[in-house]
């Protein structure tokens, strides 16, 4: 394992968010079991505390542990390279984390995305006294447990898989993907140019249904931005790394996504990335506010003002991305006449 | 509380500050605890990263590769324009340079004898001309353990040599022992021949190809040689200079966040506080704002305390006279008079100390918190004649 401060303050982190999110699991294992909303007794009114325990609890664990997600990813991509022979940017990092890096990754990011669905609810559940999606709310939190254990566990190995005696090829990694146009995440010329104007067009798309989201007051369907949301993100992130990255690069053949992190680059994947990110949770949002809307009307005007920020915060994320994929290229454009 | 009306965090500062006044005690304690916790954790952290940071530039300075001859007792003077004409043959190989360095006894014990500027670090020469036959620069050690400014060395001869000049105190970390004489009576001194070297420096164009070089080097002489590549000796120093502060880190953490845990609960803890938290309750405060306001206290001594720690902590490394004792302890080395650290990328690493102890904190208040207020209150319901 890399013996850099910026781990331990990752597995703080980890610890302080699991600990919490333990202690929320403790107090909701009850509510999703034995939850009775009629009843007036002892017992559910402990569970009614309970619940408001791990409320709390839950949205500080969030909080928690999307900050150490975060360190994950700043240590991958600006900080444990130092630490690694022959490693330049994140893709050194994760081939001396063998197979373990990717995989945390992965899992750091659906339990966040769980938790964030919890979160949808929980805001919506505190809307009214009686608690209409206490239960639902309990079992998604209990949902997280089994991504974010693989998480913490697939980041230990990762950690402990580094050795910063043995050297890696950042630049090998990436230029056998250029050398061997038929490995594994190799995309042709073609293939490049068909994921950059899908991005283009599905973000189109997308801004406009979130558009019509936000004009019509939320009383749109939530699953069809949502379902786009989520193709889009898969559209999206190859047309970083094959197409978009190249104009801060201002090299052709270099498809490499973490490199855009780099100081060098502005750090303008932090950017590009978080815009996708708050794409994806915002059509979270929209589609899990959009079923609550439908089954409880009790919550409507909740869910509905939910829906009509959620779409907000879409629209200016693709705004955002808009900005810095294609405007970075339309510069090119502008100074050289060529695209690249 | 929590809705429209009710305390925001402005207030909810306000009324935390006052709490905090009332309870000055358990503040103060809490205040010199944190301050305590985080002057422990940083001070070996931020040292060990200062190290690595200042062994990191000291090894810039010098040759990429050290290509020393070795027989069957061990290492052996190296012909120096053999050497060289050997080593102008490998491509990527410059500018192939003989030094003639080694160890003599001084009269405190070994010193490290040089010859030529390069083998010093820069800051060691500024407007110091090189000494002349029968002259010596010598570093603060050396300089302390002579007598009537004279150094008397022994090694296959005994030389006598005259001080005329100290390294300066910037440079103590590799100058501390250090003897810069002329060639002649280093030559004296360690019974080498005119044409005979130490080792043979090597820069090469790119430090990448440093293994490649180095392997095309062991084949071009003719003798068996034993080559260093800077890297890797960076690369060790770097890894034993963070070992010290992981290590030291590793052995107080456990005990020192148990120990944290212990006192929040102690300062923050239920005893005592359930009829003032029930009287809150009662006025409308639900248990977030409770939460937030234990929260806004223990911000309000933590952050002080935090920055005092750190502030300690950057005295402790930054400060020569007290980095040498810091040195001193963490290190268990000769103890130095002083030693001046690079501070490059010490904000950076003071906020990661500043949230290994901040987080675990802050979480132990919330939980200490809201375990306290659930108790209370389940111990209000349940001991209740309606229930």
């Amino acid at each position: 394992m890399i013996a850099h401060p910026f781990t331990w303050t990752f597995w703080a982190a980890v610890a302080t968010g699991l600990i919490l999110y333990g202690a929320g699991v403790r107090s909701a294992l009850a509510v999703a079991w034995h939850w009775s909303p009629g009843a007036a007794d002892g017992a559910q009114l402990r569970r009614e505390r309970n619940w408001e325990m791990a409320c709390l609890l839950g949205r500080w664990a969030l909080a928690g542990l999307t900050g150490a997600a975060l360190l994950w990813l700043v240590g991958v991509v600006a900080v444990w390279h130092g630490m690694v022979p022959g490693a330049m940017c994140g893709t050194g990092v994760l081939q001396a984390m063998g197979g373990h890096g990717v995989r945390a990754m992965a899992f750091w990011a659906m339990a966040l995305l769980a938790l964030h669905g919890w979160r949808v609810l929980d805001r919506l559940d505190s809307h009214h006294p009686d608690g209409l999606l206490t239960p639902t709310a309990a079992r998604v939190l209990l949902l997280a447990a089994p991504l974010l254990v693989p998480a913490v566990i697939h980041s230990w190995l990762a950690l402990m898989h580094i050795d910063p005696a043995a050297p890696v090829s950042c630049c090998a990694a990436v230029y056998d993907q250029v050398l061997r146009p038929t490995g594994t995440g190799a995309m042709g010329r073609g293939g490049a140019l068909a994921a950059g104007w899908l991005s283009l067009a599905g973000g189109g798309l997308l801004a406009v249904l979130a558009g019509l989201q936000w004009r019509c007051g939320g009383k749109c369907s939530g699953a069809l931005p949502a379902v786009v949301a989520a193709g889009w993100v898969v559209v999206a992130a190859p047309a970083v790394k094959h197409l978009w990255s190249a104009y801060y690069y201002q090299v052709l053949s270099h498809p490499c996504p973490w490199c855009l992190f780099l100081p060098d680059h502005y750090g303008a994947g932090f950017a590009v990335y978080g815009a996708m990110a708050v794409t994806l949770t915002a059509g979270v949002t929209l589609w899990t506010a959009d079923r609550v809307r439908r089954r409880h009307p009790l919550l409507s005007d909740a869910a509905t003002t939910l829906m009509v920020r959620a779409a907000r915060r879409m629209l200016l994320a693709l705004l955002l991305f808009i900005l810095l994929t294609a405007g970075p290229a339309l510069a090119w454009k502008l100074r050289t006449g060529l695209w690249l | 509380m929590s809705g429209d009306g009710g305390p925001r965090w402005s207030p909810l500062a306000v009324w935390a500050a006052r709490e905090v006044q009332r309870e000055a005690g358990r503040s103060c304690l809490l205040f010199a605890f944190l301050f305590l916790l985080v002057a422990i954790i940083a001070t070996p952290m931020l040292f060990s990263h200062a190290l690595a940071v200042t062994w990191t530039r000291w090894m810039e300075q010098t040759p990429h590769l050290v290509v020393r001859r070795i027989d069957a007792g061990g290492w052996a003077p190296l012909p120096a324009e053999a050497a060289v004409h050997y080593a102008r043959k490998v491509p990527g190989a410059l500018d192939p340079t003989p030094r003639l360095w080694g160890v003599a006894t001084g009269p405190a014990g070994p010193v490290t004898v040089v010859t030529a500027p390069a083998d010093l670090p820069a800051e060691g020469l500024p407007g110091q001309r090189p000494p002349a036959p029968g002259e010596a620069v010598v570093g603060r050690a050396v300089a302390d353990a002579a007598v009537d400014n004279h150094l008397v060395l022994e090694q296959m001869d005994r030389v006598t040599l005259a001080i005329v000049a100290t390294f300066p105190d910037n440079s103590v970390m590799v100058t501390h022992d250090l003897v810069w004489v002329a060639p002649p009576d280093a030559r004296r001194l360690l019974g080498m021949l005119p044409d005979q070297a130490s080792d043979l420096a090597v820069r090469l164009f790119r430090s990448e190809s440093a293994s490649a070089v180095a392997a095309d080097l062991a084949a071009a002489f003719p003798w068996p040689v034993r080559i260093i590549d800077r890297d890797t000796m960076t690369e060790g120093l770097r890894r034993r200079a963070m070992g010290k502060g992981v290590a030291a880190l590793m052995l107080s953490l456990p005990a020192l966040l148990a120990f944290l845990w212990v006192m929040t609960g102690a300062v923050t803890g239920p005893a005592g506080r359930s009829a003032y938290w029930g009287v809150l309750s009662a006025m409308g405060w639900t248990t977030a704002d409770l939460v937030r306001l234990q929260v806004a206290k223990a911000l309000l001594v933590g952050m002080p305390a935090l920055a005092v720690g750190l502030a300690v902590a950057c005295g402790a490394v930054f400060h020569p006279m007290a980095a040498a004792w810091t040195a001193f302890l963490l290190m268990g080395t000769q103890q130095l008079p002083a030693l001046a650290l690079d501070g490059s990328g010490a904000v950076v690493m003071l906020l990661q100390i500043a949230a290994v102890v901040g987080l675990p904190f802050l979480a132990a208040v919330f939980l200490t918190t809201l375990r306290g207020v659930e108790g209370a209150a389940r111990s209000t319901m349940e001991a209740g004649q309606w229930h």
